[in-house]
């Protein structure tokens, strides 16, 4: 059976529906643009197809050898393949909470994060390093079930399809069932958002039901407006920067570490974790804000 | 995925950059007054209160100290945005001033250097002197 790509199909309705969020925000103002942002988004949707294709034959090698294990073999049918949707994005909801919470893979997502705005341009701004991170493991449960590697390609590629609508601001909610079972706008604007209520939130694909589930679920609200970027925000619009600037703040680390076990926790430790504890982890500036906001208002 | 798909794809970037830039123009950078910085800084920093700070004559770069611990931060224009670093000891790795340009070199992969233009010498000198302690 021949499996279409969804992220090649859907190429030409990315381009069009930019466009009309390019005019809802210039002529509604809902959604902001800037051109040198936009550019490094695409280009980083350019380049990470471009890598993606250069080292997929790691993940297909991958795949093989531990779908040699698998438990059943399992063929293409309705039923399958949607039980294959669902349990992809609950294997993308614990890569994607890893990816936030561990400083290896957040060395490469974090390039997905670096832009200061939020419209669909973002969700082009895709990491180019994927294959310099164990990312591929949290994939393997779905091979060992026996979960063939086309339909796995297939249901991943349609969950990354669905992500890229809810990078906009134009839409404000759905709803409420909607919202209680979808990934939507609302949620992902938490997502990428840098206020401190609103860190190591929301990292679903396309049910935010794992995020309730798991407890990681924080609703938006209209008196803490998303401020998106990352903590410490990039002064380059320059895609190899935007690419490598986790990587050598990693490498500069692990370059500088005093012990093994100083290695090992800037590689499985939370962003901003150091041996001395001199910096910034998301945890650490989110106890910060609540104590400051209980500070404010103790009667809260 | 080949060749042609690839040509398309660049052609597609040029052409969204471009709408965007006839929709919207080119950003022109500017941080407003001191007061102003304090409160975008203080949403990053829970109590930061904006104490004395100087903005540069081109309204795109900018120091701003906490009035609770003297604490610098460099801000800077980027886009219709803005970049802010706090200027610890281990961040500045060297401070100068020339005439009414004062230089900083960071320990920045995207920002190793910023220049900011000050209304006078005295000034520059100033700020060269109280940064030069974070870069000892």
């Amino acid at each position: 059976m021949h499996w279409p790509t969804p992220t090649e199909l859907a190429t030409p309705a990315f381009i069009v529906l930019v466009i009309v969020e390019m005019l809802v925000a210039r002529y509604l103002h809902r959604g902001e643009y800037e051109a040198r942002d936009t550019a490094t988004s695409l280009m980083m949707g350019f380049g990470s197809a471009i890598t993606g294709a250069l080292f997929a034959f790691i993940f297909i090698a991958f795949a093989g050898f531990v779908w040699k294990f698998r438990l059943i073999t399992i063929g293409w049918s309705w039923a399958a393949l949607v039980v294959c949707f669902v349990l992809d994005d609950l294997a993308y909801y614990w890569w994607h909470r890893a990816s936030h919470r561990v400083r290896w893979l957040w060395a490469d997502h974090v390039q997905h994060h670096s832009s200061q705005h939020y419209n669909l341009s973002t969700a082009l701004r895709q990491p180019w390093t994927g294959f310099l991170t164990p990312g591929l493991v949290f994939r393997a449960p779905l091979f060992l079930i026996g979960f063939p590697l086309p339909m796995v390609v297939f249901v991943h590629g349609v969950n990354l399809v669905y992500q890229f609508w809810i990078h906009t601001e134009a839409i404000d909610r759905f709803p409420r069932w909607f919202e209680t079972v979808m990934n939507t706008p609302s949620h992902h604007r938490v997502h990428h958002a840098v206020n401190a209520r609103y860190l190591d939130a929301n990292y679903a694909g396309v049910f935010i039901i794992w995020d309730r589930m798991f407890g990681s679920f924080v609703a938006e609200t209209k008196d803490d407006p998303p401020r998106y970027g990352i903590v410490g925000n990039l002064a380059s619009y320059n895609p190899l920067k935007v690419v490598l600037h986790g990587w050598v703040s990693l490498a500069g680390d692990l370059a500088s570490a005093r012990s093994p076990r100083d290695a090992a926790l800037y590689l499985f430790a939370p962003p901003g974790w150091s041996p001395d504890g001199s910096r910034d982890t998301s945890d650490k500036i989110k106890a910060r804000w609540a104590a400051f906001r209980t500070a404010q208002s103790p009667a809260e | 995925m080949n060749l042609l798909y690839l040509a398309g794809s660049l052609i597609g970037v040029a052409m969204i950059v471009g709408l965007n830039l006839l929709l919207f123009g080119r950003a022109k950078p500017a941080l407003g007054s001191i007061q102003s910085l304090g409160v975008r800084i203080a949403a990053d920093i829970p109590g930061f209160r904006a104490g004395s700070g100087v903005v540069g004559n081109d309204g795109a770069t900018a120091l701003v100290t906490d009035d609770a611990d003297s604490t610098v931060f460099l801000v800077k224009a980027f886009g219709d945005r803005l970049v802010m670093r706090r200027l610890s000891r281990g961040v500045v790795r060297g401070v100068s001033a020339n005439g009414l340009m004062l230089s900083l070199r960071l320990k920045d992969f995207t920002l190793p250097k910023a220049r900011i233009a000050l209304e006078s010498e005295a000034a520059a000198r100033d700020w060269e002197a109280r940064l030069k302690r974070l870069a000892a």
